[in-house]
């Protein structure tokens, strides 16, 4: 499985954007109530945030309203921020807690029953799936996804749809890596099991 | 190392996580010497190709910046946010409902011309349970007469003598 190209890009642009160090120093100067340095720090990461809580919902008004509170709680709590720790996790630790939240709350809207019912007895071949339509298969691994549990599902929307490295996903998660490897290690096999038995 | 450990390091393995080279070698070593782990390792490669093709690119980008919704909310912070939005929509529409409930539905009579003592009415003072109070009482009285005709007669105290004739 190797990087995808567009989040690799991305993740050059994020650099190109600003390293650490002037992500700590937007954070310290919003704290002394610089509004532009934290417009900064929005633009900066809104992108990526608004990505990674649409891998867990499917509602744009509600991922965006999601984004929005997460910036705004991030504003809230800038005075209990370490500044010897990166900005990013603790951004998306808030986002992705929030966004669990609202999905355990409203967990009976299954994805899972817009599904087709076809089933490959063969092993899965990806130049066939280029034929198939696109976004029929997303929503089916979609589908497979949803019904791993939430501990497990996380770690592999970090890891293997947002190409979180695992010690980042620690840092979000407040995890221990070998329990983030542990856990990713799980998920795929899951995955793998679900997606074999789907119907 | 046994199955479960490799099948563990075959999943890091395939996604480029694992923790140590030498790790990966003894799961590689356990594969040439168990079938059952060589399907896994078919098997899982396979759905994390299906990951891999499903997600080309996301579902939803954001259009707009959000930093002017949000930079509006930080100047104005009594505005309501974004999620909260929905609270004044749901508490008036569950006060509609509840109006339009105690409209269709008003108190029975509750004038001052018929008073009724909510607190100490009970089913005891209800018209049909004095009828039917009245019919057991007789009915009582009828049985009593009826098998024991000397209870008029009998003494309040057992022990007492009754009286002579």
């Amino acid at each position: 499985m190797k990087p995808k190209a567009s989040l690799a890009r991305e993740y050059q642009t994020l650099l190109d954007q600003g390293s650490n160090a002037s992500d700590a120093r937007l954070v310290e100067e919003s704290k002394r109530g610089n509004r532009e340095a934290f417009g900064e720090l929005v633009r900066r990461y809104e992108r990526r945030l608004v990505r990674v809580i649409g891998r867990f919902l499917d509602d744009p008004d509600q991922i965006d309203d999601l984004a929005q509170e997460t910036f705004l709680r991030v504003f809230e709590r800038l005075e209990q921020f370490d500044p010897a720790r990166r900005f990013s996790p603790w951004l998306f630790r808030i986002g992705v807690n929030l966004t669990l939240d609202y999905h355990r709350r409203r967990k009976r809207r299954i994805w899972g029953m817009l599904f087709s019912d076809r089933r490959s007895e063969t092993p899965f071949d990806p130049a066939q799936a280029d034929r198939q339509d696109q976004s029929d298969l997303q929503r089916e691994v979609r589908a497979v996804i949803e019904r791993i549990p939430e501990k497990y599902r996380t770690v592999l929307i970090l890891r293997d749809i947002e190409n979180f490295s695992t010690s980042e996903i620690a840092a979000i998660l407040d995890r221990k890596e070998a329990t983030i490897r542990w856990r990713l290690a799980e998920a795929r096999t899951r995955f793998q099991e679900l997606w074999e038995k789907r119907q | 190392m046994n199955c479960r450990e490799a099948r563990t390091e075959i999943a890091l393995h395939l996604g480029h996580d694992e923790s140590l080279p030498t790790d990966w070698e003894q799961a590689r070593r356990h594969l040439t010497i168990c079938p059952a782990c060589r399907v896994h390792y078919r098997d899982l490669k396979a759905a994390m190709a299906v990951l891999d093709a499903a997600d080309v690119e996301p579902t939803y980008e954001v259009r707009h910046s959000l930093w002017p919704k949000i930079s509006e909310q930080l100047a104005n912070p009594s505005l309501p946010t974004p999620r909260r939005m929905w609270a004044p929509v749901i508490s008036f529409t569950i006060a509609c409902l509840l109006f339009l409930g105690v409209w269709w539905n008003p108190p029975r009579d509750i004038s001052p011309q018929s008073p009724i003592d909510y607190t100490t009415r009970s089913l005891e003072s209800a018209p049909f349970m004095q009828g039917l109070n009245n019919l057991k009482e007789s009915r009582e009285r009828k049985f009593r007469e009826q098998t024991l005709p000397d209870a008029r007669t009998e003494p309040e105290d057992p022990t007492e003598a009754p009286p002579r004739k």
